[in-house]
């Protein structure tokens, strides 16, 4: 049929003017509602765009009777510190990759929540490292994975390249049952990973449980990174022991060799007769330092010689065979 | 049909719908451009920062200036601390609106200590409310997670509505640039302004903490909260940051709970024995003076704080509380 010029009917005009309407009453309605939002969705989106990287679905690690309380998060270098603020910088020091987090709570009971903190530091050494210096003193065994711990209300861990903390809101037992099933998810979902430097130490009066690893500034000398500590109990005293791997054995002598300089210039006197390691004594406390291929090695802060050169022999022979 | 169309649609009708349609058009443009955000978030344009903030305090009493009380139960404890400083009456008045800076910067539970206690917030304000007459209790903070989420899973949203107060969650449209006269860092800085602006009295509330970087969190820390934009820039050089914020902000009173100190691991904590009790509670109105005592409740002493002389060279208060006389009990 033609068209023709003012045939629009009565019929059409008021259907448009309908349309024209509803398309009002859309615009406004979206204006309005742009002003009430669930600020945990914004979060989300807000938290991709930071960068952080979503390698676990940590959600889908709850046990059954758990639900999310709220959206995950992820942080990366630049925006961790808006999560955890002053505690950043222990973690950007040690080489922090990115952080997921999620908090979880028993259904129906969201007064009892938990959070779940997965660090990816980058290495199984340093996600050692972040765990072995924030260990509590009163850390209650878990053995989960090697490094692991309960303390109170919260689960920490180290697994590869991986550490976790879970904590929690209450002591609600329940609630810490299911941080214990998500915590063997994880670990069975990561592999262990070995820290060559762990296994260099004796273990002939080793306190279990005792490593540490400082990774800069070991014992106030910047030339010191990356050392492994352990306690060892040698005829009734405590006495710590350390070992450092580094590229070769060049670069170990000249580390040996400065931190030796570093003691005599803060106001140590070097004993003679040290043989394979050179002892000082440092205002009291006995220093012990060596090289061995690429490892240096010593004793920190004896109370006395004969223990620390105790030490000194177990830890210098039990490098024996360490190549390189 | 074509040939029809064209024969009966004449240029001048054409013209005519075309015109109708561009006014439609047109409209519609302009009543969106109406409701466009020119500035978009964040921006503070060309707007001056505000030289200083107003001042809180209220005139010094000599042998009032601050109290300890040494309890475990926070809402006693608090209110002896108070009432030996002259009672809230002397710093809240009939009327006055009252904003409590908590410190909220956390969303983790009240029993990790990282935050401050909903108890101890709940009871604040009803003592505003009910001793002091205030008009209206203001609770606010601008926390490093989500703010939602750090007032609602403190508790202290909850303990602040429960006493008849309000929360003031941060938005943009509140924070000002400001300056800070002689200071180094806080030039020409987004500071949580609107809401300091509104009200009669501050009191700034906040648990005891070790901090990995500052040694130390307590009341003059507790001012960090109000900064926006990129703060956490002031970090590498905190000692002033702290110094220059308590220089900012004159309070009317401020109340340090030591009840449960967090000995290690601060700010964040994370197991509850980084926690040691300390059942001790510090009300006064010389926020160094606080911060100096508190120091000793972690074991520090005032030259471990270097934040907390720098303090007292800019006219803040003294670290030499002591001097003060505090009243115990």
């Amino acid at each position: 049929m033609a068209f023709r010029s003012g045939q629009v009917g009565r019929f059409e005009k008021a259907v448009s003017l309908f349309l024209f309407l509803v398309l009002i009453a859309i615009g406004g309605a979206i204006f309005f509602k742009q002003f009430s939002y669930d600020p945990a969705c914004f979060e989300m989106e807000v938290l991709r765009d930071a960068g952080g990287s979503q390698e676990f679905d940590l959600a889908l690690l709850l046990p059954e009777g758990f639900e999310s309380l709220t959206a995950a998060e992820s942080f990366n270098a630049d925006t961790l510190y808006n999560k955890i603020n002053g505690s950043a910088e222990l973690y950007l020091s040690a080489g922090f990759v990115g952080l997921n987090c999620q908090r979880f709570a028993s259904e129906g009971e969201q007064g009892d929540w938990a959070e779940i903190f997965v660090y990816d530091m980058g290495s199984a050494a340093n996600a050692f490292s972040v765990f072995s210096v924030q260990k509590r003193a009163e850390a209650a065994g878990f053995d989960i994975t090697r490094f692991a711990y309960k303390s109170g209300n919260a689960i920490f861990f180290a697994r590869g390249k991986y550490y976790v903390e879970m904590i929690a809101a209450s002591g609600d037992e329940k609630l810490l049952a299911g941080m214990e099933t998500v915590s063997a998810r994880l670990v069975e979902a990561v592999e262990e990973e070995d820290i060559e430097e762990i296994g260099l130490f004796a273990e002939d009066g080793l306190v279990d449980g005792s490593f540490k690893l400082l990774s800069s500034d070991a014992f106030g000398f910047a030339g010191l990174r990356d050392v492994f500590t352990a306690r060892y109990e040698i005829g009734g005293e405590t006495v710590a022991g350390f070992i450092s791997k580094k590229e070769n054995f060049s670069e170990a002598e000249s580390v040996a060799n400065r931190y030796c300089e570093f003691l005599v210039g803060n106001g140590a006197s070097e004993k003679v007769g040290g043989g394979k390691w050179r002892v000082f004594d440092f205002y009291g406390s006995i220093e012990v330092v060596f090289s061995k291929g690429a490892i240096v090695g010593g004793v920190h802060a004896a109370d006395s010689e004969k223990v620390a050169s105790e030490l000194a022999a177990l830890l210098y022979e039990n490098l024996d065979g360490v190549e390189k | 049909m074509a040939d029809g169309n064209e024969k009966n649609l004449t240029r001048r009708e054409f013209v005519g719908r075309l015109t109708k349609a561009g006014i439609c058009a047109g409209g519609a443009a302009a009543v969106f451009w109406s409701l466009y955000d020119k500035a978009g978030p964040g921006r503070s344009g060309a707007v001056e920062a505000i030289e200083n903030l107003p001042g809180f305090s209220v005139e010094r009493r000599d042998g009032q200036v601050m109290s300890v009380v040494e309890e475990s139960e926070r809402t006693e404890t608090v209110n002896k601390a108070i009432e030996l400083l002259g009672g809230i009456e002397r710093f809240v008045q009939a009327g006055d609106t009252v904003l409590i800076k908590v410190n909220a910067a956390f969303a983790t539970p009240a029993a990790l200590g990282a935050t401050t206690h909903p108890d101890l917030v709940r009871e604040v304000v009803r003592l505003c409310y009910e001793k002091g007459k205030a008009k209206k209790v203001i609770v606010t903070d601008n926390p490093i997670n989500d703010p939602e989420s750090c007032f609602r899973l403190t508790g202290i949203g909850s303990a602040v509505e429960d006493a008849g107060g309000e929360v003031l969650l941060p938005r943009k449209s509140y924070f000002r640039n400001v300056t800070l006269v002689g200071g180094k860092l806080i030039k020409n800085w987004p500071v949580l302004y609107e809401p300091l602006a509104r009200v009669d009295k501050v009191i700034g509330m906040t648990p005891v903490k070790s901090h990995s970087r500052s040694g130390a969190s307590m009341t003059m820390k507790n001012w960090y909260g109000l900064l926006g934009g990129r703060r956490n820039i002031f970090h590498q050089d905190i000692n002033t940051i702290i110094a220059e914020l308590a220089m900012m902000v004159r309070p009317t009173l401020v109340i340090l709970d030591g009840t449960e100190v967090m000995m290690t691991n601060g700010p964040t904590g994370g197991s509850i024995s980084d926690l040691r009790k300390g059942n001790t509670m510090i009300a006064s109105c010389d926020q160094v003076a606080a911060d100096s005592f508190g120091a000793t409740l972690l074991g520090l002493k005032v030259g471990d704080l270097p934040y907390l002389a720098k303090a007292q060279d800019a006219g803040v208060g003294t670290t030499d509380y002591e001097s003060l006389k505090p009243l115990f009990a």
